[in-house]
């Protein structure tokens, strides 16, 4: 089997292959629950998906790599329900520290490649978005109710123009528009929906 | 939001921004805290309906397709995109002669900055212009070697020889013959490169276009994105991403571009992008499926070489306290695509000319299949993919102590006669389609080699 460990040889498992695999659960539940989030954290600051994608990913090594580092400095780690959600926190905190760095990495790579944010920028926009960060889970879940309000033909083509598989060019033209027409509509329900996310969290906060 | 910042939003967004545009929308981002907060809340929106997009195509893979695409033409052609990286490199290794026209310094030339050439190109410029100069080209002919031009807005042109061409304009080359890389930069957007089929419009990126004698245009996309306008295409450009690629025949006609030779990374002394393939690739997929190229880099199998043409991190190495199987090392690989992993009815063709062992690394967590272990036999040697980050494909390994997650895959064998072919199936197991293995690998040597290099090896 495709099991590499320390000690993989070894009929009885041993303490640290115990440990790592504990650990390999916690570090999953957490990263699981932190990666929302945090991609979308990493895509708000970099132009395309893919990016995203790679410098996620690259996160989320060295993530793994220090999550001793990361146990060391929560004690807290092996209680249970009260302070999981504090604990889910801290790792989101760091999460976003960790990512931060990766995208000024990627930038000292990619700056020549396509339109990227000047460093300065970059780090107003981690700070900010980090500020807005607990807000994020109630954003998400405003958008997933406005966008069922959208009716099903249009919410489609959305999903459609989002898909990686799809040519917003061949979409265009068998929706009988230019690309730039569009682009424009994109645009609009990008905008319809925010100002449908704000109306949903106000009235909840109202509430 | 002022309309002028809801312009900026939507072109960001859409890719569409032009390099003036970027320009303002930062500066009004850096000024401005709320319009700050207003981007970050409309990207929100972005990564919402991305990641919900994606949901929905993992759900519902079939729902979510594209508009109807001409029906392709089978492509078996293997056609070399140097990198220019490892172009340079070999260029001036092998020292080839380069004869370079340039014609008389013209009004309605284009200024072009010469950056780099082989030893010969640049002694005989010298005398005229210097290496660094900048001069006004209208016309370029290359009978061999290769160059390396900036053009204005800093896009970056190599073309190797031999090789016909002509400006249009400053934003417009118009090739006639021979292999063109053309990186745009961030202010070259909307660089054209014209042929006697095509017009290929840079949409912010790194591509290659190759035109052959018969004039059909090979057209391959290493980063960014470009859009492909084919004469004889009636429902518009194409527009083609990073790993993909068309060709367009002399009538206009287009199909997908099966495989192109990439440059070996980790030997950048070596000319191998010039050496033709001892083999064919192609697959029963057609364009209405996938456009992507199979990448070939000859010989170019060793420790740390790439497994997917988009799946950059993940790699090939030796498993923990095993060598690099020897008969692997220098093989020629080609790199398939990670998300066939799970693509159902998948058969991929192999031809060769000479006889030639060919190699499938298979995961080896699972059953092994029909097709596999009926034509190939396992040389009980291991190879391991990664490092991969912990996705589902890695879902029941451990990590290793560096906190870094492998596969395993057995090395089957199959060896062919000259001029035979073999084909390979899919990696998803159809009884238990829920198993989330990691797409095989394959590498391919000709036979006469593989005794010559273990002796070598046996001698060292």
């Amino acid at each position: 089997m495709g099991i590499v460990s320390a000690n993989s040889d070894s009929s009885e498992p041993s303490p640290l292959v115990s440990m790592h695999s504990r650990n390999h659960d916690d570090f999953l539940r957490l990263f699981t629950a932190s990666e929302p989030a945090l991609r979308a954290y990493i895509r708000r600051l970099v132009p395309t998906q893919n990016d995203a994608s790679e410098i996620c990913q690259n996160t989320s090594i060295v993530l793994w790599q220090k999550f001793d580092i990361f146990l060391r400095k929560h004690p807290i780690y092996d209680a249970e329900t009260e302070e999981k959600e504090e604990l889910e926190l801290h790792f989101k905190r760091w999460a976003m520290v960790v990512a931060r760095y990766e995208v000024l990495s990627w930038r000292r790579d990619k700056y020549r490649d396509r339109h990227v944010f000047s460093e300065e920028l970059l780090d107003k926009l981690a700070h900010q978005s980090a500020d807005q960060f607990p807000q994020l889970d109630r954003q998400m879940v405003a958008l997933e109710s406005c966008l069922q309000k959208i009716p099903e033909e249009r919410r489609k083509l959305v999903l459609e123009a989002y898909s990686a598989r799809n040519k917003p060019q061949e979409i265009a033209i068998r929706r009988g528009s230019t690309l730039n027409g569009f682009y424009q509509w994109l645009h609009r329900v990008r905008v319809s929906l925010l100002k449908c996310v704000k109306r949903t969290m106000a009235t909840e906060a109202y509430q | 939001m002022k309309a002028e910042f809801q312009k900026l939003l939507s072109d960001y967004a859409s890719g569409q921004i032009s390099a003036d545009d970027f320009r303002r929308l930062q500066d009004c981002l850096l000024e401005d805290e709320q319009l700050r907060t207003e981007f970050l809340e409309y990207m929100n929106t972005c990564v919402f309906l991305e990641d919900t997009a994606s949901y929905s195509e993992s759900l519902f893979p079939e729902s979510i397709l594209q508009a109807p695409v001409p029906p392709p033409r089978p492509a078996t052609k293997v056609i070399p995109f140097p990198h220019w990286a490892l172009a340079a490199a070999a260029a001036v290794v092998i020292g080839l002669v380069t004869w370079f026209n340039l014609p008389a310094p013209a009004a309605t030339g284009v200024p072009t900055r010469i950056i780099a050439s082989n030893n010969a190109q640049i002694e005989a410029l010298a005398q005229t212009l210097g290496s660094d100069d900048t001069v006004s080209l209208e016309h370029i002919e290359l009978k061999d070697g290769w160059v390396r031009l900036e053009l204005p807005r800093g896009v970056i042109f190599d073309l190797y020889g031999p090789a016909k061409g002509r400006f249009e304009s400053n934003t417009r080359f118009h090739l006639d013959s021979g292999r063109l890389n053309v990186d745009v930069g961030p202010f070259g957007k909307g660089f054209t490169v014209v042929t006697a089929n095509a017009e290929i419009v840079d949409l912010g990126t790194q591509f290659g276009v190759d035109v052959g004698e018969d004039f059909e245009a090979k057209v391959a996309v290493f980063s960014g994105e470009v859009e492909v306008h084919a004469s004889e295409n009636e429902s518009g450009p194409r527009l083609l991403i990073e790993g993909e690629g068309v060709q367009v025949a002399s009538s206009g006609r287009e199909s997908r571009l099966m495989s192109i030779n990439l440059p070996d990374e980790a030997d950048s002394d070596s000319p191998r992008f010039s050496r033709a393939s001892h083999f064919e690739i192609s697959d029963n997929l057609g364009v209405n499926n996938t456009l992507r190229y199979y990448g070939i880099i000859n010989g170019g199998m060793r420790e740390g070489a790439g497994v997917y043409t988009t799946f950059r991190n993940v790699r090939w190495k030796r498993a923990t306290g095993q060598a690099f199987p020897p008969e692997l090392l220098g093989a020629d690989l080609i790199q398939t695509f990670h998300k066939d992993r799970r693509r159902q009815q998948l058969t991929i063709n192999l031809k060769v000319q000479e006889a030639s062992a060919i190699y499938v690394m298979f995961d080896e967590r699972y059953e092994t299949p029909e097709w596999l272990g009926e034509r190939f036999t396992d040389t009980g040697q291991v190879l391991v993919s990664g490092p991969w980050r912990p996705v589902e494909v890695v879902h029941d390994i451990l990590p290793d102590p560096q906190g870094n997650f492998y596969v395993h895959h057995k090395v089957w064998r199959a060896d062919l006669r000259g001029n035979e072919s073999i084909e390979l199936g899919e990696s998803i197991n159809q009884a238990s389609p829920d198993e989330n293995r990691a797409m095989y690998g394959i590498a391919i040597r000709s036979l006469d080699s593989i005794g010559d290099d273990l002796l070598a090896l046996a001698q060292d």
